[in-house]
């Protein structure tokens, strides 16, 4: 991999740098093509010093590199899911964005509120993020182009909003140059940067543009065709802002436990909401402590389910950890079990909004709104990000569960004469399953868009005049 | 009870030319009409009504002056009795789903409809069934007992836990509340007949034409450098009036559970190929007989019907029902059935590059995925009797009701609510 050339982002998640502030831009009536010429230094490649005080990335949606000058024969070559957007209703019918999640509620990324480009901007602490922010926003104003700011974070204890420690399954990419931690499954280079071999021992498909005049003075791959190789060292950025409602989750749970005339509420309501995700709240997994939260041991992603748990009656086969990646537990072996669903992986960026709700399983809400914005890399949308939504944590068959969807991101589900499907959790146990009903929507989609995440030669390319 | 059949009602025939727009039109205004009124028929799986353009051929001609429909329905029993049913539960939507195709008679005259459907039925080159031998009514009845047996769980429950009893006690608790329903209704409970037999010397069938098996391989390394030659000089098929039609399929997919596909694609011409197409059609048919019975197709467990049909114009049309997401239906022919698939695909127009007939091609991810799409054909009216019910719920469901009829022992008991 040209690490020299990719964003940064692409390897790192940048945790020396818990502070962060997303800036989703719009370009009508600026001058966007000025502007980055202008932050085009600022931006974190994969070889930059660990130590440098900022990160700053940049990627752009389809309409983005429209303003700056790709043309419909150069978005045709890029993923049709990409150019379509995600608020698209062929996109929101893959990814179950309906009803309560339909685009028209979003407070962004919508046909109505479309955004060119998210700039992420990355700092050790809050003042260096407001300084540099300052400085940021001073420039884009200068630009004439419109924004709107978010500060996103890893929070200090490293939990997010519903108080679970999270971001443990991540796949090793070869070439990354990463250190591999125990249990990570390794992927090919093509399933996250674009033009090189993917899973499938293909080349990934290069998105193209024309050449433009100061082209040939970078050292940029010529297709064929004469058109550069645009996408080279890219890779499709997922940006979904997801609001929590942490107080419903934990009443749910409550409720749940009382109904179930449980001796020890907390326990029981502690139980089932582990029971939904997979982790006990430190992280640790189910199949390694089913019964009640210990100490993490080493390696919080080094486990599969097949061997541990063949009938999901420590981990449940409808928990939100299984849902997402199931690792071996399809197939006629686990080895081929490991190597379907590792066809579909996506490295994860995902931070913070909003302040925590205090207290330890609270259930009491502040009305301050607070969630996730979800950041996912991959080269496939449809084959990754987009069939892990679909097929895995919307699908209401999953694992040969009949009914039910994932039960904190699963979607709204109608039927035909569109009465809503009430919302179910199976727990398989001895002699027979537990359901729970009822389940509250506790995860609302708020916005989100498909972006392109451009190396850095490419990057200088959008910066070359046609004009 | 005697074994009841699943066969395939494939009618192809052509629509008089300038009418199949309105017809295009009757068709997606009645989608819902029809959709009730086959909801009456007790023979009827899985349904479509679909118009077939003209499409291109390898050099670039238009197959076919006029648009056709095609008609198919995956059904139990006889056809005769079939139709019969269709005809009581469409009754007069038939004449406006029919409108303009030439030699229809109106849905007055059984026989004359009978007839029609007849003398226009297409055999189906390959035809795989997942649950065979389970009748409409029985797949119906199947999914009523179990939502019984689950809505007197919840009665023994406390939030989501079942109260205290052993397994057997439980179990025989949900055999009485299972018996109730099935004598009210009539419900068929315990085992079934299905008519699944062992059929012996799977691979000695693959074999029995061992000497065209040998020259349909020996052939191929000529045909595909012949292949390779045309897709050098031919323009590019992925036209934006392609992607234009895409972009309608995909908007019609993943409403339910189920999706319906309708793929059609000119034959490469000459001999070799229709010769070959029908070599490999025997021997997957063949290969895949054993697998097919235990509701997989070549590995894969969510399709319900699929069968490949040559049009007599050499344009081979594939409808499939299937569970789940395109993205997810394609990612398992690429990754459980790439060889199968390519055996009698790589025969059609465009296909990814192959070698020695079955490698490479549907392997080739990105490439076969949008060559299915650019194939795919927007269906007008898709219907299913089950449209909540995967393959793996349908084969539950019965296994649940088997048990569910049985005599059982704790063993049993616990086998039944392990189902649950």
């Amino acid at each position: 991999m040209e690490r020299a050339d990719v964003q940064g982002l692409l390897l790192f998640a940048y945790r020396q740098h818990p502070r962060a502030r997303i800036y989703l831009l719009k370009f009508a009536g600026g001058e966007p093509r000025e502007w980055l010429r202008r932050v085009l230094t600022d931006i974190t490649s994969g070889a930059e010093e660990r130590d440098a005080k900022f990160r700053f990335n940049l990627a752009f949606s389809a309409r983005g590199l429209a303003a700056l000058g790709l043309d419909d024969e150069d978005l045709s070559t890029f993923q049709r899911e990409f150019v379509q957007g995600m608020a698209h209703p062929e996109r929101s019918n893959v990814l179950g964005d309906r009803y309560s999640d339909d685009p028209q509620n979003w407070q962004w990324g919508s046909a109505a509120e479309a955004v060119d480009a998210a700039a992420l901007l990355y700092a050790h602490d809050q003042d260096d993020l407001s300084e540099r922010g300052a400085t940021l926003e001073k420039l884009l104003e200068k630009f004439g182009i419109g924004f709107r700011a978010e500060d996103i974070a890893i929070p200090d204890d490293g939990r997010e909003h519903f108080g679970f420690a999270d971001g443990f399954a991540q796949p090793f990419v070869r070439g990354s140059g990463r250190r591999r931690q125990p249990g990570d499954e390794r992927i090919a280079t093509g399933e996250l940067v674009l033009g090189y071999t993917n899973a499938y021992g293909k080349v990934t498909e290069v998105p193209t543009a024309k050449p433009r005049r100061g082209t040939r003075e970078h050292p940029f791959p010529v297709s064929g065709g004469g058109r550069v190789s645009f996408g080279y060292n890219g890779s499709y950025l997922v940006i979904r802002k997801l609001r929590q409602d942490v107080a419903g989750f934990w009443q749910y749970c409550w409720d749940a436990a009382q109904a179930e005339q449980a001796a020890d509420l907390a326990e029981r309501s502690k139980l089932i909401a582990a029971r939904m995700i997979g982790r006990w709240p430190n992280g640790v997994p189910l199949v390694e402590a089913p019964d009640a939260e210990r100490a993490p041991a080493a390696g919080l992603n080094d486990f599969r389910f097949r061997e541990r748990d063949p009938d999901g009656l420590k981990c449940p086969f409808g928990a939100h950890i299984r849902r997402a990646y199931p690792r071996d537990m399809f197939g006629d072996d686990a080895k081929e079990g490991l190597r379907d669903a590792n066809l579909h992986r996506i490295v994860r960026r995902g931070r913070a909004y909003g302040p925590k709700l205090p207290g330890v399983m609270p259930r009491q809400d502040d009305g301050i709104e607070r969630g996730l914005y979800f950041m996912a890399l991959n080269a496939n949308l449809r084959r990754q990000f987009e069939f892990i939504q679909q097929t895995w944590i919307n699908s209401c068959k999953f694992a040969g569960l009949s009914a039910e969807r994932d039960p904190l991101i699963g979607k709204e589900a109608f039927d035909f004469d569109d009465q809503p499907v009430p919302r179910r959790f199976t727990v398989q146990a001895r002699p027979v399953r537990q359901h729970y009903e009822g389940l509250p929507k506790v995860v609302q989609v708020r916005g989100g868009e498909y972006f392109f995440l451009p190396g850095l030669r490419a990057l200088n390319y959008l910066c070359d005049g046609n004009d | 009870m005697s074994v009841v059949r699943q066969q395939a009602l494939t009618v192809v025939a052509p629509v008089a030319r300038g009418s199949e727009a309105a017809l295009d039109q009757w068709l997606r205004d009645n989608k819902r009409a029809l959709q009730r009124a086959l909801a009456r028929s007790t023979t009827t799986h899985f349904a479509r009504w679909v118009l077939l353009p003209p499409t291109p051929s390898e050099s670039g001609q238009i197959i076919g002056d006029r648009h056709l429909m095609a008609f198919e329905t995956n059904f139990d029993g006889e056809l005769q009795d079939h139709l019969a049913d269709l005809r009581v539960s469409l009754g007069s939507m038939l004449d406006g789903a029919f409108a303009g195709v030439e030699g229809y008679p109106g849905a007055d005259d059984l026989a004359a409809l009978a007839a029609f459907c007849r003398g226009h039925s297409l055999r189906a080159a390959a035809f795989f069934v997942a649950h065979p031998g389970l009748s409409v009514p029985v797949v119906h009845g199947d999914a009523a007992l179990k939502l019984a047996v689950e809505s007197r769980l919840g009665e023994l429950s406390h939030g989501a836990q079942v109260e205290g009893h052993d397994a057997l006690t439980l179990a025989r608790d949900l055999q009485h509340t299972a018996l109730t329903l099935a004598q009210k209704d009539g419900l068929a409970l315990g085992p079934v007949d299905r008519g699944l037999r062992e059929q012996p010397g799977v691979i000695a069938r693959a074999f029995m034409r061992p000497f065209a098996v040998i020259v349909a391989f020996l052939l191929s390394p000529f045909f595909e450098w012949r292949d390779e030659l045309v897709r050098r000089r031919q323009p590019s098929w992925n036209t934006p009036e392609l992607r234009a039609k895409r972009d309608g399929i995909g908007l019609e997919e993943d409403r339910v559970d189920q999706n319906g596909l309708t793929h059609l694609v000119a034959m490469k011409p000459g001999w070799y190929r229709s010769f070959t197409l029908g070599v490999m059609v025997h021997l997957v048919t063949a290969l895949s007989d054993a697998g097919s019975l235990i509701g997989r197709l070549g590995g894969i467990q969510t399709i319900h019907f699929a069968r490949w049909v040559l049009l007599p114009d050499a344009r081979l049309l594939f409808f499939s029902n299937y569970d789940g997401s395109w993205e997810a239906y394609l990612g398992e022919f690429v990754d459980k059935a790439s060889m199968g698939l390519t055996m009698i695909w790589s025969n059609t127009i465009w296909y990814p590059k192959t070698r020695f007939v079955l490698f490479q091609g549907a392997k080739d991810e990105e490439a076969f995925k949008a060559w299915t799409r650019a194939c795919q054909v927007p269906t007008q009216v898709w219907y299913s009797a089950y449209p909540t019910l995967s393959v793996g719920d349908v084969l539950r469901n019965a296994k649940v009701r088997e048990l569910l009829g049985q005599e059982l022992d704790v063993a049993g008991a616990q086998k039944l609510l392990a189902l649950l």
